[in-house]
């Protein structure tokens, strides 16, 4: 394909006006780049980066790039941490971040969000409604509304107690990849029943269509209470989450934590003493004050019959902030000094333990590098194991990376068969679809591409991420 | 040209501790001034002038504006340093112009460091 | 963006020259960073010296210079803005510059009323600082951000030997930026650098007593605090500002994103990016006047870029200085 960049250029200006068109190669290349620990190489620059402010100028995008046969590939934070962000064939990036209007509509019970809106910016306006957001990704600060409802993350949140952001969601303006805008779902605070379109859009990973503005309900901000405990070792945690389960008592909105060597780096990097043991970290939460303090006792008792070394309620903003930011920021203080290669491990809850030390043991085994080191901490109450390579050192070729990430992504998955699970957070294209492919047969696969052949007849949007190119 | 070759040493060696989280973005002046360029972010200044120094981009006007559009304001370092990173990214950009004005002043055209 | 690499590569070769031919980043003939002393008879030797590095006075002139390229901005074009920063540095060549920019007279006297009130403040806290006048050099900072290496390191060591010829232990910067070059990055290039160096909100801050006592009168206004960045990310000083405020009996107020977390004014990319660097202060002012419409400042560029929104918007911009230069002359009403 011979494109003209500087007719590209044209005629998307016409489009969105020619300070919203960008061809310079330092601009493409920032929008290339991704998470993912190996260089950028030129299949993955764009020729161009666009960026419209309406569903109409995306629409007009997807027409001509279909016209054209040029790729496009959707930009929301570039946050994916399976690769879904990084362009796999030269085409256009299409930046949603033009389109990050909030608006709330107290009287109707529901708010409307532009997708390309950061999903920190949209909690503190919610908050100002004392409404909650109830989306939880990590990367908050930079993680787009549209992003996380196009993935249906859950990240921090535990499904048992707040479910996925897609629940919440009422309605959605979206462009198929044809340019068809369509409208879906309702604005009556019943979700239609039955065969309908939102259905199919969320979670659709950027395959199917470009988001543009998200309904969701307006839910108010419950009352939280924090609890830090500390076992003798993880198994001590993991016990307690599958008793939490066969014992049906009520999940906490956040349920973290930290293993023994984990805990140690992080605890004294926000100049905390280093504890023994392994940190579990909860957030109860309820729409009533005595009920969460009823709620948060009550979990308390249960962890207790775990026997911690210690349980306790963190009453003190300051010093939950702290051991909360230990956990959160965990991934940066092992990164730093070095690279890590992490998994989405999320197996039937009755086989949890089982599942952790089996990943622990595929990490310290690796064949793409020896001498990994094992750390794993996260959401293990929703549950995910998280479990992480880690290798002191950035400079590993970038060959060796990505034999690595294929290594461990494709081993752990392995788990997520064995024990029944399929993820929660990250998505199941791009670096997932080997395993997709495995769990659930290639006649799935085979439906996905019927799918998306059907909506998306020239493979325009964000192609590489079905396919499972790198 | 010691001097530059161990400059170029030292800014490769650190900009590659940034692992592209992005969290520095939505914090930068010139990012929220530019409605949500992200070349006008830490992030987008670090990688540009990482793959400049590597020979992928070259000392063009994008790249110029990019680096001496900072403000060297050190908003961002704070959202850094709390994510566990800490990178010294003003003093990062402003070893990176330094590399850069000799060439710029004299207005060489060659853009290789 | 478009022709930036020829922008800067302008601007970093007139600023070279400039500080080659004059010592002065506006290349400047005449001294005319003492003309706010006049008549101020301050002692032109002593161990401790105020130094403004020009920044203050400097503010006028560079309204002037760019006031000059918006004019010419249709004409844009390779030529045509070589042409005119070429124009704009024979302007910085003449002895008498006459200020036609609109608004480059009133930045000039604010400025002159600035560094007479920190003087008037450091006296009032019994300090009294030497000046020196003619031969007080420009701090280097400009060459220092835009990463001219190779002049910087000689340059530090000129401005060092004459601070050091002229008996100088201590010094006073007036602004953040003169005060982070002395502070910081001067003894990065000097060994054994022995000068101590502190900004005059440091001093204040701890001589608030007799400051308090000096100061008469307590305006009627509020007024909110727009931190400069070096100020409190680079040089830590972020009480102090309120400290010294409340001396002067003001309870500062503080905007959406304050102290640490203060946003740039956009004044340091105003010299190449003037459209990006408006767009920077427009953010800022607005987060600014939503709390009120008089803002004080704590450094001459964030003075001169918030302060072209007064008229427009109907604000009061006051840089600290100001607001001691009016406490400190016993008056009773509000300011004017």
């Amino acid at each position: 394909m011979n494109i003209d960049p500087n007719k590209l250029s044209k005629n998307l200006a016409k489009i969105v006006g020619k300070e919203n068109v960008f061809i310079d190669k330092p601009t493409s290349l920032v929008y290339a780049k991704d998470v993912m620990p190996w260089d950028v190489e030129d299949y993955n620059l764009p020729y161009a980066v666009v960026r419209p402010a309406t569903s109409q100028e995306v629409s007009q995008i997807l027409k001509y790039a279909n016209e054209e046969l040029i790729p496009i590939h959707i930009h929301g934070s570039g946050t994916s941490l399976i690769g879904l962000a990084r362009p796999k064939a030269k085409g256009i990036v299409l930046d949603t971040a033009r389109m990050n209007e909030i608006k709330v509509f107290p009287e109707r019970g529901y708010f409307e969000v532009g997708a390309g809106l950061h999903v920190a910016k949209a909690r503190k306006a919610l908050d100002a409604y004392k409404a909650l957001l109830p989306i939880f990704p990590g990367s908050q600060l930079v993680a787009t509304v549209g992003g996380s409802v196009a993935v249906n993350t859950s990240a921090h949140a535990v499904d048992a107690a707040l479910g996925k952001p897609g629940d919440y969601v009422l309605g959605l303006e979206a462009v198929l990849p044809t340019g068809e805008i369509v409208q879906t779902g309702t604005e009556s605070m019943r979700k239609p029943a039955g065969i309908e379109l939102t259905k199919f859009l969320i979670g659709s990973e950027g395959l199917l269509c470009v988001l543009t503005s998200i309904r969701m309900r307006l839910i108010p901000l419950p009352h939280l209470e924090n609890i830090v405990a500390f076992y003798r070792s993880t198994d001590g945690i993991l016990e307690r989450v599958m008793e939490m389960y066969r014992q049906r008592v009520p999940a906490p909105l956040f349920f973290e934590f930290l293993d023994e060597k984990a805990a140690k780096v992080s605890f004294k990097a926000v100049g905390l003493d280093a504890p023994d043991g392994a940190v579990a970290l909860m957030s109860i939460h309820s729409s009533s004050k005595a009920g969460c303090s009823e709620k948060a006792r009550d979990f308390l008792d249960f962890l207790k019959t775990g026997n911690p070394i210690e349980a306790r309620l963190v009453k003190d903003d300051e010093e939950w902030d702290k051991i909360w930011s230990s956990r959160s920021e965990v991934g940066n203080y092992l990164y730093r000094s070095g690279s890590t290669f992490g998994s989405e491990i999320t197996p039937r809850v009755d086989k949890l333990k089982d599942t952790y030390h089996e990943a622990k043991s595929i990490i310290l085994n690796l064949e793409s590098l020896k001498n990994s080191e094992f750390y794993s901490y996260g959401h293990i109450g929703a549950p995910t194991i998280h479990a992480s390579a880690f290798f002191p050192t950035k400079d590993i070729p970038n060959e060796t990376k990505k034999a690595l990430v294929k290594e461990v992504r494709e081993k752990t998955e392995e788990l997520n068969i064995k024990y029944g699970g399929c993820g929660a957070e990250w998505g199941l294209t791009g670096q997932r679809i080997s395993f997709i492919k495995k769990k659930y047969l290639p006649s799935y696969y085979d439906l996905l591409i019927k799918l998306k052949k059907a909506l998306d007849p020239n493979n325009i949007l964000n192609r590489g991420n079905l396919e499972g190119w790198m | 040209m010691k001097g530059a070759d161990s400059a170029k040493n030292t800014l490769l060696n650190e900009i590659i501790k940034c692992r592209a989280c992005r969290f520095c973005v939505d914090a930068c002046a010139t990012y929220q001034a530019s409605e949500g360029v992200e070349t006008m972010s830490a992030y987008g200044r670090l990688q540009s002038l990482r793959y400049l120094l590597m020979g992928t981009l070259d000392l063009d006007d994008s790249l110029v504006y990019s680096l001496y559009s900072c403000l060297q304001c050190k908003q961002c370092e704070i959202v850094c340093e709390s994510k566990g990173q800490s990178l010294e990214i003003c003093s990062i950009i402003q070893l990176g112009r330094s590399l850069l004005s000799q060439k710029l002043e004299k207005g060489e055209s060659d853009a290789a460091i | 963006m478009r022709q930036s690499r020829a922008l800067i590569s302008e601007a970093l070769r007139n600023l070279k020259n400039n500080i080659e031919r004059t010592g002065d980043p506006l290349g400047l003939k005449n001294t005319y960073w003492t003309d706010w002393a006049e008549g101020l008879n301050l002692p032109k030797e002593g161990s401790t010296i105020l130094f403004t590095s020009r920044m203050y006075q400097m503010m006028p002139y560079i309204m002037q210079t760019t006031d000059l390229i918006s004019t010419f901005k249709p004409f844009l074009v390779m030529k045509g803005l070589k042409k005119v920063v070429r124009i704009g540095n024979r302007l910085a060549g003449e002895k008498i510059i006459r200020l036609k920019a609109r608004g480059a007279k009133d930045i000039k006297e604010k400025g002159a009323k600035s560094l007479k009130g920190i003087v008037a403040a450091l006296k009032a806290s019994g300090v009294d600082p030497a000046y020196l006048y003619e031969a007080e050099p420009y701090s280097g900072v400009l060459l220092y951000d835009l990463g001219l290496d190779e002049n910087i390191g000689s340059y530090i060591k000129k401005v060092y030997e004459l601070l050091k010829k002229h008996g100088v232990e201590k010094v006073i910067a007036t602004d953040p930026h003169t005060a982070y070059m002395l502070k910081v990055v001067y003894p990065e290039y000097i060994e054994g650098y022995d000068i101590e160096v502190k900004h005059y909100l440091e001093i204040l801050s701890e001589n608030k007593d007799s400051l308090e006592k000096a100061c008469d009168f307590i305006p009627r206004e509020q007024f909110v605090i727009h931190d400069s960045c070096i100020m409190t990310r680079d040089l830590g000083i972020v009480e102090q500002t309120r400290d010294v405020a409340s001396s002067l009996g003001i309870a500062l107020l503080e905007p959406e994103n304050t102290k640490l977390n203060t946003v740039c004014c956009g004044g340091p990319i105003e010299y190449a990016f003037a459209d990006l660097s408006e767009k920077i202060s427009a953010i800022r002012i607005k987060e600014l006047y939503g709390v009120t419409k008089n803002i004080v400042v704590n450094c001459p560029i964030c003075l001169i870029n918030l302060s072209k929104y007064e008229k427009q918007l109907g604000l009061r911009v006051l840089d600290m200085g100001e607001l001691f230069f009016e406490a400190l002359k016993n008056q009773s009403e509000s300011i004017q």
